[in-house]
């Protein structure tokens, strides 16, 4: 048993860049998605406002596997229909992609609340103060958003975390990957203690996120 | 503020791009070998040891990605790449052509062979069988009126051979739940072992032999309930045509000179094909 | 490759299980919610000994994945259950408890710890001048609480709410590896039958969306009438 424990622990550390690269490449996308769909949404610009509720409905409420599936399976099957026959999509990129779409359209609908709650006497009152409206938003606007969009930012990025385990499906071994070879290889005498492992490596990196966002937040709050 | 904002999307798309090329590289470098061998991609389960799975050194193994790797010995023209993923993707993506082949112990259906290629000559032999307690006496489907049956797996052949049981005899009722995959077969043997539930149905395929006597569980086997003959299914597409027929005489060969028989069993401690006729 | 036929039997088929699904959905949310509002008010206000254990609670629920933490509470749960009523002295087996029960008491939980986050956020967006202006007008603490505070909060707390609905019908789901029978359980158990499974997915993907859009207009309505402008 003991060493086990100890291959296990360097398998996870072996793969854990695979995590670490798909949750920051997907955050990032989602995150710039995330800003031009709040923009359409809040702008009301007809058609594609209403465009943009059907994307953030989509990417949220859709299963994770599914938008995985179709991100891999799909879009080169969707490009060889249109005459591109040798597009090919790897793993990684149907996960960064996939991911970072669920991602953006879960934190729009955390900033575009966020955004709404800043007083409209703020808006009148850096007007009247002759500020540009690129000088408003940066100045005075956004300061206010950011504390209040904090907490539900930071939900996505912890749900954004717990996503990457189902890049297993596809054939990606990452740290729940290894758990599960693991555990099928002892053919799932061993599931308890691995999954008690798992539990701790995901609950330390979702630690770091919320480590990270709570610093954010004492730097950007006013009270 | 704004300039940070377009930089930052820069580098996003630059280091997706470079997760792009580190990926692409190695597939090139493999097709740019021999113009005349096709790569067959084959899906293939990545935890159902000993049917297949992925080693410690990260080999995918097992009794049917290892009758692959014979099939790749006695055929020409052809080179197989074993791609390890979950059982509903390897489905999906055979349905979309991702893959070419899949390797995970299917049986023939209509509905099978509606959408796939199915080569002629079975790869195996999927054993449905009923564990039980050690003392309980059941023998037989028909033991289990009235009795606690473990939840059954709509994925694969089990649950199809159960209800064909029950059209045939409509007299006898059985009671079960329907679960997905996931809760571990020594859990499950576990289970009928310590009487939260009287019998499992499952194909024997899935490691019950070494389980039970690692474990030391008071749980047998019956005779096997059914016997469906396994079979890999390939894409539909015409110039599948051909991998069809070469798979059907590499086959062929393999059960002839006994290759067949000797990985069962090395996978699954028993030989598969002792029950046929 | 694509049948149509098969799509439109698979969607009506899976259709029959989505008010299961959402009452499933509701029930939880409902519950993480309730158990959200505890664990924000204990922060909020710093309870000691409690903010601790709140601590633990939290970083453990948001960070483990909840197909981990089902299959942990699948044979936790039941084993505490037997020990509280054997400690109130009653005779009943644990071991049938309800697979419904542990999904719920699963997902609500995990839930609990980010709407508990939603929650924080939430009283930080009303304005501090409003309870400054509440407080100067003699309104005791509960009532600031209640009258000024709760309802600007929730306001502001409905899309992220509605965010949380959404992740709640898709962790039912996970119910299926303990027998409980939801919307996707129902195209995997249709696919495995025919085995279009590209069918199966894409059609349930298509009623996942149309509750999304569903949850999204009603969310939307209900902030646009409240929501001062």
């Amino acid at each position: 048993m003991e060493m086990s424990t100890l291959e296990l622990l360097l398998e996870f550390l072996k793969v854990l860049p695979i995590n670490i690269i798909i949750i920051i490449l997907s955050a990032a996308l989602g995150l710039l998605f995330a800003i031009l769909l709040t923009f359409l949404r809040i702008k009301k610009i007809p058609v594609i406002s209403q465009m943009a509720d059907l994307y953030v409905s989509f990417a949220r409420s859709v299963p994770g596997l599914i938008l995985l599936f179709i991100a891999y399976f799909g879009i080169p099957k969707i490009l060889s229909l249109m005459g591109f026959n040798s597009v090919d999509v790897s793993p990684m990129h149907a996960a960064i992609i996939s991911m970072g779409f669920y991602h953006s359209g879960y934190i729009s609908e955390v900033f575009r609340p966020a955004y709404l709650s800043v007083d409209k006497s703020q808006h009148e009152a850096a007007d009247s103060l002759g500020y540009t409206p690129t000088k408003k938003f940066f100045r005075i606007i956004l300061p206010q958003v950011i504390p209040v969009a904090l907490p539900g930012y930071g939900n996505g990025l912890v749900y954004l975390i717990h996503d990457t385990s189902l890049i297993f499906a596809i054939g990606v071994i990452d740290i729940m990957g290894v758990a599960e070879l693991f555990i099928s290889r002892s053919y799932g005498t061993n599931q308890v203690f691995i999954y008690f492992v798992i539990a701790l490596m995901f609950s330390a990196m979702c630690f770091t996120a919320d480590f990270l966002i709570k610093k954010l937040e004492k730097k950007t709050s006013f009270r | 503020m704004g300039k940070r904002l377009i930089s930052f999307t820069l580098c996003i798309f630059v280091l997706i791009f470079l997760v792009a090329c580190s990926n692409d590289d190695k597939t090139k470098a493999e097709s740019d070998g021999d113009k005349n061998v096709r790569i067959i991609k084959v899906a293939t389960g990545h935890t159902s040891k000993p049917l297949s799975w992925i080693d410690k050194d990260g080999e995918v193994t097992g009794y049917e990605p290892e009758i692959i790797k014979e099939l790749d010995k006695v055929i020409d023209g052809y080179k197989f790449e074993l791609v390890a993923v979950e059982d509903s993707a390897g489905e999906t993506g055979l349905a979309t052509g991702k893959y070419d082949m899949l390797a995970g112990g299917l049986g023939f259906t209509e509905e099978r062979a509606e959408q796939y290629i199915i080569p002629s000559e079975s790869n195996g032999r999927a054993l449905i069988k009923i564990y039980v307690g050690k003392d309980s006496g059941i023998e037989g489907i028909e033991d289990l009126v009235g009795k606690n049956i473990s939840p059954l797996s709509p994925a694969g052949a089990t649950l199809k051979t159960v209800k064909d049981w029950e059209a045939e005899h409509p007299e006898h009722k059985l009671k079960y739940d329907l679960a997905d995959v996931g809760i571990p077969m020594a859990d499950r043997l576990k289970e009928i072992s310590n009487g939260k539930y009287d019998a499992l149905f499952y194909p024997s395929s899935y490691g019950q032999i070494k389980i039970i006597e690692d474990q030391k569980l008071a749980v047998r086997a019956t005779d096997p309930i059914k016997i469906i003959p396994t079979f890999f299914m390939i894409h539909k597409s015409e110039e599948n045509e051909k991998l069809k027929e070469a798979i059907d005489e590499g086959l062929k060969k393999l059960k002839d000179s006994g290759k067949l028989s000797e990985l069962s069993v090395e996978f699954y401690d028993e030989d598969v094909f002792q029950y046929d006729k | 490759m694509f049948d149509l036929k098969a799509s439109y039997d698979m969607f009506l088929g899976i259709l029959g299980l989505l008010p299961k699904t959402l009452l499933l959905a509701v029930t939880i949310l409902i519950l993480s919610t309730l158990l959200g509002i505890v664990i924000a008010i204990i922060q909020q206000y710093k309870i000691p000994v409690l903010i601790q254990l709140i601590g633990l609670f939290k970083l453990f629920l948001r960070g483990t994945p909840m197909v981990v933490f089902l299959y942990l509470m699948y044979y936790a749960l039941p084993a505490m259950g037997q020990l509280i009523i054997s400690l109130l002295g009653i005779n009943y087996n644990m071991n049938n408890m309800s697979p419904v029960i542990i999904l719920i008491v699963t997902v609500s939980l995990t839930l609990s710890a980010f709407q508990s986050e939603i929650i924080r956020g939430a009283f930080l967006a009303v304005d501090y001048g409003q309870i400054e202006a509440a407080h100067s007008l003699g309104y005791s603490f509960y009532q600031t609480f209640t009258r000024i505070i709760v309802p600007q909060a929730f306001v502001h707390a409905v899309p992220d709410f509605a965010n949380s609905f959404t992740v709640a019908i898709k962790a039912t789901s996970l119910g299926f590896l303990i027998t409980v029978i939801d919307i996707f359980a129902k195209a995997k158990i249709m696919a495995a039958q025919n085995f279009r499974f590209v069918e199966a997915f894409l059609m349930v993907a298509l009623i996942y969306w149309g509750a999304g859009i569903l949850i999204t207009k009603i969310a939307d309505r209900y902030e646009n009438d409240v929501r001062i402008k």
